[in-house]
């Protein structure tokens, strides 16, 4: 039974919040800024890159400006989520909803699903976007896009549980948004970094330079656990292979990384308790 | 860079023996080669079972394996300073990476040998002085001054049972377009018909230049009297008495190597274990280590796509989810050769044993190793699923337009209809593409069932450059987000917050 | 229908609620009182299950909380003493987005009725960024009464209001216990408690140091009752007179009217009635002077008494 009220808990908290994103402007205007700066980057690489060479063979070029607008959105939402908690104990609207039929699950879940909701909105507004960039650079709008977009919403999902867990884990907002900003960029730099090295992998490297590179791939082998950018970076790998097992596999890891970080963010929340 | 320095040493090998071949030829042509030639004489007399080795034989069982080229220790290297030489038994591992056949070994200090799966690659086990050579970070072996096979029956173990044991066996390398080319691996009986039909061809090729320059001589001979005839009574022969000259013979243009033993390793996809068992029964001490055996990833067909107006700007496309982007050109030629994409880090350690930092820290990076060359296949070009076009293999040929600018053309291959290109080579064999107008294409291979090779297509798309137009796009989200805020605005007033 | 056995809460070395055994029966209204710190806000967190305890425990409806926390919740309302609303939100959107929480069967009638009951029907579609500090309070009881709930939990209910608006409160809450609800008052507000609550609990220093009815406190407290009297006309011997009573502490005369301290063990006043008559006298006035629950809470706070549980004095 409680099951059921939990649930309910879940939805009706989840419709509130949703209902009060859509409402404000700010989704709207940062969705408008992601797609700019998305499009910049396709403009200003993809099509600037093929222009200068007359023919040249990529992987679906909407992918990378889709990679930074996706990007970029869940690193919003995940901002977001890990401003919410921590905002909605400092504002005490937390305190007032736990005077009723809500408990913690059904709380750190209605969170988790709002910022779920808010991404498939964005999804929306991405697949308008993308699909009309496509029409009139005739790109392409291939079923790998929307493998990639499906795959994004697992990303929100590993980005939001983290926000999530950094909102529970400290108990003012400034302090979750400076650790949730700071841990996002270190695993974007890292991953850029590992990413480069990894590139040169075929090129004749000082060995110096090879033992920076193992001590970065024995990094990235813990990391890419922790990084919730790593399961979507695995995912579009998979897309791009034709791999749909790489890609199950992908969403499942991803739900099993925000399973295991909501279930610490629970777990969190009741040692700490609501009050301020 | 490797490669290309292992390649000059092994072309270098090559032509020493084309040189000492010819420089054999040419005494045999000035009378003092009698005795060599007596002896290819009485080898070919003998047919199979010749006592002494022809020099050709000679030469080519002189040869170093591809393993001893690769991490032969130089005299420079072994004279510098006091590296410490320490005698071990070692692995020398020649493993298939797709195209030829590379050059190892294992010393003792390295635990894992790296193989192709489903492929034949060789293994020997042999006592060699090896030394850490600290500026390349590599290992070497002073192969010349000691090469000693360690006798034994080599175990393969899975799971700690053995599951196969192999004897030494003959192996021969076989190019069949000279080296550098095709790399063919022949084993046992086979490896050795197929180095004695080089053999004696090579032989044959000598004795024809024999023959040649001994016609040659007979030729010159007549026309000094021809010459001195007229120049005697003043009067010129008819063309039709004048003698035709000898035709130089063409050498053979594939290579084999003389047949060696080793153990020859083909194994499905897994981590094995190997060791020697000597012939007292005993595993051979250092010899017992892993063997990786990895497959490839994804398999597909490559394409090396150049553009026609920028042909020495080529490029490769391995991926068969890379589309062609057009952005105004619409002709270019595909050189398309089959392609299996493997975890760089096994790929890469695979030939490189010996070097110890090679490949570190790139367990988490896969590669596309280019296979042989696909030449059996039509390329079709469909628009909308439908074949539009069949386009087959040809030569081409790039030839530079007269004049100060610095232009060229590329043109078909056909010196029989032009005068141009005859006593040249073709530049590129390869498939040429020309697509029309602004349409979006498919391309892909079949073969001659018409089945279509598994990897080989791909999308061609003309690109439309929007300008900043595309920027108005993303202006959408800020649209609706104003008429959300002005929709708010009207249902959801702020009062003045007095009682009520 | 509120009981908790030991319930001690620890932060660190502080001790802010220490063994407190309260009993809220149903029906009844409940004044919880004590000063700032006094421990009662975290005895209402703990009651909710926002704070687990250090020890012992609370029952709501006989059962612990975590035995049926969802059914639980719902059969509660919650007013607390600061209310932290959605600003973003109209005061519609607000209770709506409560009653379907709550599972509130035709919500839309009864969020009428409940915000017509704190007159703000008038002012549902502005948004709660614009309301005073006392709509939002009477939106927070609105909220609170919402669901119909059968325990209110109040926390300073009527801190914001205006008398206007404390009386509309004051009526709701005593219209809601005529129902049958059972109402925690937590206030500063004495004059309010003393109104309108059947039994009070006085909390210090994370005890409860009194809890009883006010009749009945009051009368504990007490060591002498106060009578003052007023005369047809001044007359001395009614003044001896009444001096000469045994159980009469002090008499003090101005002019018609006579003040007299009686032992507080039993009510003296007929006894004193009935000795200015024979003496002459005529009283057109008596009144007893009662302690008031301020009186009470001052004398039982600055103390510290713990004489008046009914587990009688700690230790």
């Amino acid at each position: 039974m409680s099951v059921g009220y939990r649930i309910h808990a879940i939805k009706v908290s989840t419709k509130r919040e949703i209902r009060s994103t859509l409402y404000g402007v700010g989704i709207y205007v940062v969705l408008a800024l992601i797609f700019l700066i998305s499009s910049y980057v396709f403009v200003n690489s993809t099509l600037r890159s093929v222009a200068d060479a007359g023919i040249q063979a990529l992987t679906n070029p909407i992918t990378s400006p889709l990679f930074v607008s996706v990007g970029l959105a869940a690193t919003y939402l995940g901002l977001c989520s890990s401003l919410s908690i921590s905002r909605d104990r400092d504002l005490g609207t937390m305190e007032v909803l736990f005077y009723g039929p809500v408990d913690s699950i059904s709380y750190v879940l209605g969170k988790y699903f709002h910022q779920l909701l808010a991404y498939l909105v964005i999804l929306v507004f991405s697949l308008i976007n993308f699909y009309a960039i496509s029409l009139v650079t005739n790109v392409g709008f291939s079923i790998d896009i929307l493998s990639i977009m499906f795959l994004s919403i697992f990303l929100t999902s590993c980005m939001v549980s983290f926000g999530i867990l950094l909102s529970v884990s400290t108990r003012r907002v400034i302090v979750s948004v400076v650790l949730f900003l700071a841990l996002v960029l270190f695993f974007l730099v890292f991953s850029m970094v590992h990413t480069w090295i990894m590139s040169i992998a075929g090129q004749n490297l000082t060995p110096t330079m090879v033992y920076v590179r193992v001590i970065l791939d024995n990094a990235n082998n813990f990391i890419k656990w922790i990084s919730p950018v790593d399961y979507f970076l695995r995912g579009m790998s998979a897309v791009f292979r034709q791999d749909p097992g790489g890609y199950a596999l992908s969403i499942l890891s991803s739900l099993i990384y925000s399973l295991v970080l909501l279930s610490l963010s629970v777990g969190m929340f009741q040692r700490k308790g609501v009050r301020r | 860079m490797r490669f290309s320095r292992y390649l000059a040493i092994l072309i270098s090998l090559v032509m020493a023996v084309a040189l000492v071949g010819a420089a054999w030829a040419q005494e045999a042509e000035s009378g003092q080669g009698e005795e060599p030639q007596q002896e290819v004489a009485g080898a070919e007399s003998d047919g199979q079972g010749a006592e002494a080795p022809s020099p050709a034989q000679q030469m080519l069982e002189s040869l170093p394996d591809i393993t001893e080229i690769a991490t032969q220790a130089s005299q420079e290297q072994i004279g510098q300073g006091q590296p410490r030489l320490e005698e071990q038994v070692v692995y020398s591992v020649s493993p298939w990476n797709g195209r030829e056949y590379k050059g190892t070994f294992a010393p003792r200090q390295v635990d894992t040998i790296y193989l192709m799966a489903n492929e034949y690659s060789i293994l020997n086990v042999q006592r060699t002085q090896v030394y850490f050579w600290p500026i390349t970070n590599e290992y070497m072996a002073d192969w010349f001054g000691l090469r000693e096979e360690v006798p034994g029956t080599l175990e393969i173990l899975r799971d700690g049972q053995v599951i196969d044991t192999l004897e030494r066996t003959e192996y021969s390398y076989y190019f069949p377009s000279g080296i550098g080319r095709e790399q063919r691996l022949y084993l046992g009986e086979e490896a050795v018909r197929v180095y004695e039909d080089y053999r004696n061809r090579l032989n044959a090729y000598y004795d024809a230049v024999s023959a040649y320059y001994e016609a040659h001589r007979e030729w010159q001979r007549q026309m000094d009297e021809i010459l001195r005839e007229v120049q005697e009574t003043g009067q010129y022969k008819d063309p039709s008495e004048i003698p035709e000259p000898p035709k130089q013979p063409t050498p053979p243009t594939d290579f084999a190597y003389s047949p060696r033993t080793a153990f020859a390793v083909n194994l499905p996809e897994g981590r094995y274990q190997v060791r020697l068992r000597g012939p007292d029964g005993e595993i051979v001490p250092d010899t017992t280590k892993t063997l990786e055996v990895f497959d490839s990833r994804r398999q597909g067909v490559g394409y090396l796509v150049i553009p026609e107006h920028k042909w020495t700007r080529s490029f490769q496309t391995n991926d068969p989810s890379d589309i062609l982007y057009l952005d105004g050109r619409r002709v270019f030629y595909i050189v398309p050769h089959h392609a299996r994409e493997f975890n760089f880090y096994q790929y890469v350690k695979m030939a490189n044993l010996h070097k110890p930092l090679e490949g570190e820290g790139t367990r988490s990076v896969w590669t596309w190793a280019q296979f042989e060359p696909i030449t059996q296949a039509k390329l079709q070009v469909l628009h909308n699923g439908e074949v539009i076009e069949e386009i087959a293999l040809k030569p081409y040929y790039v030839r530079q337009t007269p004049g100060y600018a610095l232009g060229y053309n590329i043109v078909e291959f056909d010196p029989e209809n032009d005068p141009l290109l005859q006593g040249r080579s073709p530049t590129f064999e390869a498939y040429r593409v020309e697509l029309e107008g602004d349409k979006s294409y498919q391309l892909r291979f079949v073969d001659d069932a018409g089945n279509v090779l598994i990897g080989s297509a791909r999308e061609v798309r003309p690109i439309k450059s929007p300008g900043n137009a595309v920027y108005a796009i993303p202006l959408f989200p800020f649209a609706v987000g104003l008429v959300v805020f002005g929709w708010r605005r009207a249902t959801a007033r702020v009062g003045k917050g007095e009682e009520a | 229908m509120i009981e908790t056995v030991r319930l001690t809460k620890k932060f660190g070395d502080l001790t802010a609620v220490d063994s407190l055994n309260l009993h809220v029966e149903k029906g009844e209204i409940y004044g919880f009182l004590g000063p700032n710190g006094a421990g009662k806000t975290t005895t209402i967190m703990m009651i909710l299950g926002l704070l687990p305890p250090t020890e012992g425990e609370v029952r709501l409806f006989g059962k612990r909380i975590s035995e049926d926390y969802f059914n639980i919740k719902r059969r509660i309302g919650v007013l607390a003493e600061v209310q932290y609303l959605y600003e973003e939100m109209t005061a519609l959107e607000y209770l709506r987005f409560f009653g379907q929480l709550y599972q509130v069967e035709n919500v839309d009638q009864r969020i009428k009725e409940t915000l017509g009951r704190v007159n703000l029907y008038d002012r549902r579609n502005e948004l709660l960024k614009g309301y005073s500090r006392g709509m939002k309070q009477k939106l927070g009881l609105a909220r609170a009464l919402l669901h119909d709930p059968e325990l209110l939990l109040l926390d300073e209910p009527v801190s914001a209001l205006d008398p206007y608006g404390i009386k509309e409160v004051r009526d709701i809450l005593l219209e809601e216990n005529a129902k049958g609800k059972t109402i925690l008052i937590s206030s500063h507000i004495l004059s309010e408690v003393e109104r309108i609550c059947h039994r009070v609990g006085i909390m210090n220093k994370g005890r409860l140091l009194a809890e009883d009815t006010m009749a009945e406190l009051r009368r504990r407290l007490t060591e002498e009752v106060e009578l003052t009297l007023e005369l047809e006309e001044e007359r001395e011997e009614v003044v001896a007179a009444l001096r000469e009573l045994p159980f009469v502490v002090g008499v003090s005369s101005n002019g018609k009217q006579i003040t007299v301290k009686t032992r507080a063990d039993q009510d003296y006043r007929g006894q004193v009635s009935a000795t200015v008559s024979r003496h002459g006298g005529v009283v057109i006035d008596l009144r007893r002077h009662e302690m008031s629950l301020e009186e009470a809470f001052v004398t039982i706070t600055e103390k510290n008494l713990s004489l008046l549980t009914k587990e009688g004095p700690a230790a």
